[in-house]
């Protein structure tokens, strides 16, 4: 153990290979010899598109499959010389299984999550109970707690099941897209939730999710995958900046946009327009016309002028032809289509 | 959270229902009995010494043997549901019945073949107990065979396809063995087949009691792990379940209740599939802390009554148990599923 290091990981892999051993087909490797490490209270987003491997990891990582090759140390000893119940006691998982089961409460899935504590019986201790009814709190389903899951929407599903986790009370939580099926305010507020237990609880959590804006926003660290199995760890800033994410995403149908942090679809361009503004109106108007696929220049020299202004929501299109005010965007797309009659 | 106070009202009800259903069983058939006489019968006051020696030695056996009947069935389809997530899952998907009745065959139906061999010295030495031992070497062999393959294969569901397939060539073995007999042989192995809980006596209930006990105990054992695999294997192995182990323990446990009560009253069909869709939808609940004694003592119930029809109270003859169980149960099942929809929430 060096000196420099402050902080114990608490989930550290060594020259970890991930992928499937197929008794005729050969082995297939995702990722070979992988390097990381996570400490108490960090959140990590895994991201990458589909069918890099990002289940895969996490699955290898909880020890439900095994590795090709390395191994993955947890709290300092690894995976396999621990028993199922002490795994259990330090990594809880959200998983995309579907679940087939319809005639259970709410309340009792989630306290299925203190399987690992609990007697034989399953009977539930007063303790075991607080931790139950804070993870239904933290999920807000608390008022649903003895709904039947079969009763439930994917959505609710979902966080019983990461209440479930959290009932679970490990150092190490592991979510495989827990936002899928969530409707946005319940996407955001899950990922709230899960930065504010890093910080406040310490625990290290690792998620995989899609949502790239908001795995940007939340992440302390991002794993980022591509589909050349290659894995590129840092601050999602750095991997903005160093164009990684960039890299991993870029197809011919969209490009990353460095300004907002998110993906835009590539249209094909049809023309260019001047077009100057800064407000909420002009941010608008600006997406709209760049679905039509016109580009926005200031370049003053073009026959196509557009003006926004944004206190009286009035847009002035200026052109060859002449001078037009409008009032909303709709009949802006309109006019312009008919200008470049397309 | 633990069983609340409309639970323990059904169980109170359902044992009740047991005991008087048990009562009846003893007071019901060919020759009645009455109600006032069964326990100074038992005590050897009463002057009737043929009511004696039909309650000592037939009725209460019986009976005894419909209780173990209907609750290992029940509870060994039960594990099978979870096991499988398959709702038409049953104590025979892994061939067991198949398995005996492979055996029984191969003992009843032998004669036609060594008409002069030593198996039917055999016969002769081992009397009842032989049919029993053939049955139990049949279900042992399919079992092992099952069991060796759940040690490779890694998934229920080729488990269950594997079962099923197990169970058609010993079925096609005994097609073929029936296609060569002597009609008479034929016709005992068909005997067999429709089930009998009145061949079991007091000799046969001192091995079929714990037998049947220890499976039932192993399914209390496991109550707890097999409520983690309604989550699903990922899951469960995910909140600390060894899954592979209780695979083989829930196995383990079916095979001792249907391999051991096919084998002494031959293949009951029905009641081992419908008890746990009746549990499930009496209790409300997937939680097998209460599902595994509801569907035994619902179970058992329904073993009793279908005794209790099965003896046509005030005729001469009785009908096949498993004629019976399926004629009135399976209607019973059909309006209970149809009024709960309780199935697909089960297995959604």
């Amino acid at each position: 153990m060096k000196t420099t290091e402050l902080v114990k990981p608490i989930l550290e892999t060594c020259n970890l290979t991930i992928g499937y051993d197929h008794r005729k087909e050969g082995r297939l490797e995702l990722l070979s010899n992988i390097n990381l490490k996570m400490i108490p209270g960090e959140m990590v987003c895994l991201i990458g598109p589909n069918g890099c491997g990002k289940s895969t990891l996490m699955r290898t990582m909880a020890g439900i499959q095994p590795a090709l090759s390395g191994k993955t140390l947890v709290e300092g000893r690894t995976i396999k010389e621990r028993n199922f119940k002490d795994i259990a006691r330090l990594i809880s998982m959200v998983l995309t299984d579907r679940l087939t089961v319809g005639n259970l409460s709410v309340f009792h899935i989630v306290s299925l999550g203190r399987y690992p504590y609990n007697n034989w019986f399953g009977g539930l201790s007063h303790e075991d109970k607080s931790k139950i009814f804070e993870a239904l709190d933290q999920v807000h389903m608390r008022h649903m707690m003895n709904r039947q899951i079969s009763e439930l929407s994917d959505g609710e599903k979902q966080r019983v099941m990461i209440a479930k986790a959290l009932a679970q009370d490990t150092p190490l939580v592991l979510l495989d897209e827990p936002t899928a099926h969530l409707d946005l305010p319940n996407r955001v507020e899950t990922m709230k939730l899960l930065r504010m237990l890093t910080k406040e609880t310490g625990k290290a959590i690792l998620l995989t999710t899609h949502e790239l804006d908001l795995a940007l926003q939340a992440a302390d660290t991002i794993w980022l995958m591509n589909n050349k199995s290659h894995l590129e760890t840092g601050c999602p800033e750095d991997l903005v900046l160093n164009g990684k994410f960039e890299q991993a995403f870029k197809t011919n149908s969209f490009e990353f946009d460095l300004y907002t942090g998110s993906f835009k679809l590539n249209h094909h361009k049809v023309a260019s327009i001047c077009f100057q503004d800064g407000s909420i109106e002009g941010f608008w108007t600006k997406r709209a016309l760049e679905r039509e696929g016109f580009e926005l220049t200031d370049d003053e020299s073009l026959p196509v002028k557009l003006n926004v202004d944004g206190e009286n929501r009035i847009w002035k299109l200026k052109w060859n032809g002449g001078e037009q005010s409008f009032y909303d965007v709709a009949t802006i797309i309109k006019k312009l289509r008919e200008i470049f009659s397309c | 959270m633990r069983p609340g106070r409309k639970v323990l009202l059904s169980f109170l009800a359902l044992f009740a229902g047991c005991v008087i259903l048990f009562a009846f069983d003893l007071i019901l058939g060919s020759v009645k009995i009455p109600f006032g006489q069964i326990l100074s019968v038992f005590e050897g006051d009463s002057a009737n010494k043929s009511w004696y020696y039909i309650l000592w030695g037939f009725r209460l056996p019986k009976a005894l043997t419909a209780l173990l009947t209907g609750a290992g069935l029940s509870v060994a389809g039960l594990q099978m549901q979870t096991l499988f997530r398959n709702p038409l899952a049953g104590p025979y998907v892994l061939g067991i019945s198949s398995g005996a009745s492979l055996g029984v065959a191969l003992y009843v139906l032998a004669g036609t073949f060594f008409s002069f061999g030593t198996i039917n010295i055999l016969t002769g030495m081992l009397g009842s107990w032989g049919l029993i031992l053939f049955a139990i070497a049949g279900a042992g062999l399919v079992l092992v065979l099952v069991f060796l393959t759940s040690l490779k294969v890694n998934d229920p569901v080729s488990l269950l396809i594997i079962g099923i397939m197990f169970g058609s060539i010993t079925g096609a073995v005994v097609n073929v063995l029936q296609y060569f007999s002597d009609p008479l042989n034929v016709q005992s192995f068909l005997i067999w087949t429709f089930g009998s809980l009145g061949g079991v006596t007091w000799d046969k209930l001192y091995i079929l009691v714990p037998v049947v006990l220890i499976g039932l105990l192993i399914a209390v054992g496991l109550q707890k792990p097999m409520n983690a695999l309604l989550l699903g294997d990922n899951y469960a192995q995910g909140i600390g379940v060894n899954v592979r182990k209780i695979r083989l323990w829930v196995i383990l446990s079916t095979s001792l209740l249907a391999g051991s009560l096919t084998a002494f009253t031959g293949p009951i069909a029905f009641i081992g599939v419908a008890v746990p869709h009746l549990a499930r939808s009496v209790f409300k609940t997937s939680d097998h802390m209460i599902l595994i004694p509801g569907s035994a003592l619902i179970g058992s119930c329904l073993m009793l009554i279908c005794d209790i029809v099965s003896q046509l109270p005030g005729y001469q003859n009785t009908l096949p148990i498993n004629s019976v169980s399926a004629i009135f149960g399976a209607p019973v099942v059909i309006w209970v599923i149809i009024r709960s929809r309780n199935v697909k929430a089960s297995f959604s």
